[in-house]
Order: structure tokens, then C-alpha cells, then sequence
């Protein structure tokens, strides 16, 4: 059991990555807003560093400790997924019951779904308990995809605004958790041979959903852009080229 | 190989939803003072009397049956225009509320958000509204009310109107007209 340079690498970004999520949350004060969130960032943080010591210990201590880490960080995945949708729906008083309502909804389908697709499931790279749990983490991100891809749907219908800082979080978890989910389909079709490859893509797809939420965590709520405004520069231009051609 | 497949497509086609999502985020909002140029006028004096319960009983009354529904069908697809055009017109309102509610004079923030709410329930309705008329243009017998869409563009026009007067009254009567 031994990580490539790169995978050791990608693995000491996430963790100093995921300790300047925290840093931006408590400097921005957004604690509060996204309690959820915070927890599950934290969380990460702790499985990080906690895993990076169990590691040295040895490879059942790991397996057990990887899976329970794992199973918490669903739990707390999907507890994010449902804030996001509350805190979207919430702003507007004609469909704020909507967001807890959609969000129930959308999960028994792709609960449904994601039974399905483990009934036809292939499984060429392992047996027994392992085997199990690839298939639930696989569900597990077949419906994490689908939640988020409904939220985006449902925000294109309705024409939402998102805060800034809420659609950072909705997209670094989705480029993560639809690369995921790519890797796992993978594995479980091509087996062990392309294991390594496929977990160094999947490192490095969570640390760019980390790299996603520091950039929409540190910057500041941005001015909204106006457009069709005329700007005073331009009409200065207007102006010299009128000037102009009225010299020629 | 199916699911694997079907697994595979289905991440892709997430990817692309968040990219364009992404794009989508980062446009930016029409500006009061242009706000012409991106709606699409709506006409709500003609809207209620293609939609008046009344002015239907009057023309099932005095036309014999196969003109009435031919003529009823044409001023629902009408009526559906409006409706679609509301529809359009409530996603900018959405988005102009929505940029004018962090700003730091209070009465605008209020005004922004009244328009944003508006501008929400508008859009639920027109979309009820227009499953309504399309029930309704197949079956144009039928009595099915469209709701209060009419009624809310109207508070929603008024709210567009307070939040100009506030942050350019200059434009106020122009914005009105663009709606």
C-alpha cells in the first residue's frame, strides 16, 4: 500500500486547501450561513489529517477507517445538498416550501435510480463487503449528481440568482462528485487494471472542487454588471470620433 | 457495458449542465435605463379580455358552435403569447430585483426585494397558466380559470416603477412603457 508522488502530492494540496476553506468561512463570516457546509468542510479536514496518520498503521486499520470516514462524508454530502436547496427557495416568499419539497422528491427518484443501476451492475474488480460498498458509493454519487443537476435544472426554469459564495459551493461539489462518479463507473467496468489512474483523477478532481470553493470563498460578493448601460468613456469616444470627422 | 455507460453520459451531461450554469451565473443584469431593449411588451388591457370569462360567454352565445371554438382557439394562442411574454419578462424582472437587493439605501433593498417576490410568483403562475391554455386551446370548451397572472403583472409593473422612481427617477416612465 503505497501512494505515487503525485497522489501524495494531490493529497497534501487537499488538506491545505481544506484548511483555507475554513480560514475564508470564519473571515467572511459565513459560519452562520452555511452551518452545514462548514461542517462538512471541517469534517474533511479532520478525515484528512486523521486518515494521513491511520495510514501509517496498516491496511485493515485504514480500510475500516477509509469507510467510515467515507460513509460520514456522504451523510454530511447529502446534508449540504439539502441546505443548498433550503437556502435557494428561501429568498422567495411564493416557493419557499418548495426547496425541502423538490429536494425530497428528486432523492426517492434517483434513490430509485441508483437501486437500479446496482441491480445491472458490473462488478469485475472485487467481491463481497468491497464490492458493496463501491456499488453504494457509486449510488451515492448517481444521486448526489442528480440532485445537483436538478437544482441547476430547476434554477434555469425559475431563474434563480444564486448568492455567489452558494453557487461556488454547488459547482465545486458537482465537477467533484460527476468525476467521481465517472471513476467509479470506470472501475467497476475495467477492474484493477486502471485502479491507480482512475484514483489519481478522482484526487484531482476534489482538489479542484477545493480550488473552486477557496476562489468563490475568498472573493468578495461581487457588483452586479449592468449591461446596455452607455459608459461615460464611450461617449467621449462617440464624441472624438464625431470631432474627427467633422475636422475631416 | 449499458450502465457503465449510461453512468458515464449521465456525469457528462452534469459536467455540461454545471459549465453553462457557470456561464449563466456570471451574465450580466439589463440595466434599468436599457430595459426596453430585453422585454418584451405586454399589451394586459388585451390579455384580460382574451382571457375575460364574460367576453367567452358573449361570443359562445352569438356564434354558432364550430366558429366559436375556431375563433376561442385563436384568442387562446393569443392569450398564450401574453402569457409566455409575462413569463419572459418576470425572469429580467427576477434578475433586476435580485441585483438592486444588497443595495445600501434600505428603501431601494425593500422595493428590489418586493420586485424579486413579484417577479417570482409571476413566474409560477404564467407557467400554470400557459399548461392552463394549452389544455384549454385543445379543449376550447372547457372552463378552466388562468389564475391571476394578469393581476400580478400588473403588481409586478407598479414594483418595477417604485424601484426606478428610487434609483433613476429620471427613466420611471420609460421603464413603465417597457413592460
Amino acid at each position: 500500500m503505497s501512494l505515487s508522488p503525485i497522489g501524495y502530492l494531490l493529497w497534501v494540496a487537499s488538506g491545505m486547501l481544506l484548511a483555507l476553506i475554513v480560514w475564508a468561512l470564519i473571515r467572511r463570516a459565513l459560519v452562520r450561513e452555511v452551518p452545514v457546509f462548514s461542517l462538512y468542510v471541517v469534517f474533511q479536514l479532520f478525515r484528512c489529517l486523521g486518515l494521513a496518520v491511520v495510514y501509517r498503521m496498516g491496511r485493515i486499520e485504514y480500510f475500516y477507517s477509509y469507510w467510515t470516514a467515507q460513509t460520514i462524508s456522504a451523510v454530511l454530502g447529502f446534508a449540504v445538498l439539502y441546505e443548498l436547496y433550503r437556502k435557494m427557495f428561501r429568498s422567495y416568499d411564493a416557493i419557499r416550501q418548495l426547496g425541502a419539497t423538490l429536494f425530497a422528491g428528486a432523492a426517492v427518484m434517483l434513490l430509485a435510480a441508483a437501486v437500479l443501476t446496482t441491480a445491472f451492475a458490473p462488478g469485475a474488480d472485487a467481491a463481497g463487503v468491497v464490492k458493496s460498498v463501491v456499488l453504494l458509493e457509486r449510488s451515492v454519487r448517481v444521486m448526489q449528481c442528480g440532485l445537483l443537476l436538478f437544482l441547476f435544472l430547476l434554477s434555469f426554469h425559475f431563474g434563480l440568482a444564486w448568492r455567489n459564495y452558494l453557487f461556488g459551493i454547488a459547482l465545486g461539489f458537482g465537477i467533484f462528485a460527476s468525476v467521481e462518479l465517472m471513476a467509479i463507473a470506470l472501475r467497476s467496468q475495467l477492474g484493477g487494471v486502471a485502479a491507480g489512474a482512475l484514483a489519481l483523477a478522482n484526487s484531482a478532481a476534489y482538489d479542484c472542487g477545493l480550488v473552486i470553493w477557496v476562489c468563490y470563498l475568498l472573493a468578495p460578493e461581487p457588483a452586479p454588471q449592468y449591461r446596455g448601460v452607455v459608459q461615460h468613456n464611450d461617449l467621449e469616444k462617440w464624441n472624438q470620433a464625431l470631432l474627427e470627422i467633422l475636422q475631416r | 457495458m449499458i450502465t457503465t455507460t449510461l453512468l458515464i453520459v449521465f456525469a457528462a451531461v452534469a459536467v455540461l449542465v454545471l459549465v453553462r450554469g457557470a456561464r449563466w451565473h456570471h451574465r450580466p443584469v439589463p440595466a434599468l435605463q436599457a430595459l426596453e431593449e430585453y422585454t418584451r411588451p405586454v399589451d394586459l388591457a388585451a390579455l384580460r379580455n382574451l382571457i375575460d370569462p364574460a367576453e367567452e360567454d358573449y361570443l359562445r352565445e352569438r356564434l354558432p358552435a364550430g366558429t366559436y371554438r375556431a375563433i376561442q382557439r385563436e384568442r387562446l394562442r393569443a392569450a398564450l403569447e401574453y402569457v409566455q411574454r409575462t413569463a419572459y419578462n418576470s425572469a429580467i424582472l427576477l434578475r433586476v430585483g435580485e441585483a438592486a437587493r444588497r443595495d445600501p439605501n434600505p428603501e431601494v433593498a425593500a422595493a428590489a426585494r418586493a420586485l424579486a417576490n413579484d417577479a417570482m410568483r409571476l413566474r409560477v403562475h404564467a407557467r400554470l397558466a400557459m399548461l392552463v391554455l394549452y389544455g384549454r386551446i385543445a379543449l376550447p370548451g372547457a372552463r378552466i380559470s388562468v389564475g391571476r397572472v394578469t393581476d400580478i403583472y400588473e403588481n409586478l409593473t407598479q414594483g418595477l416603477v417604485r424601484l426606478t422612481r428610487l434609483q433613476d427617477p429620471a427613466h420611471a416612465t420609460r421603464v413603465s412603457a417597457a413592460v
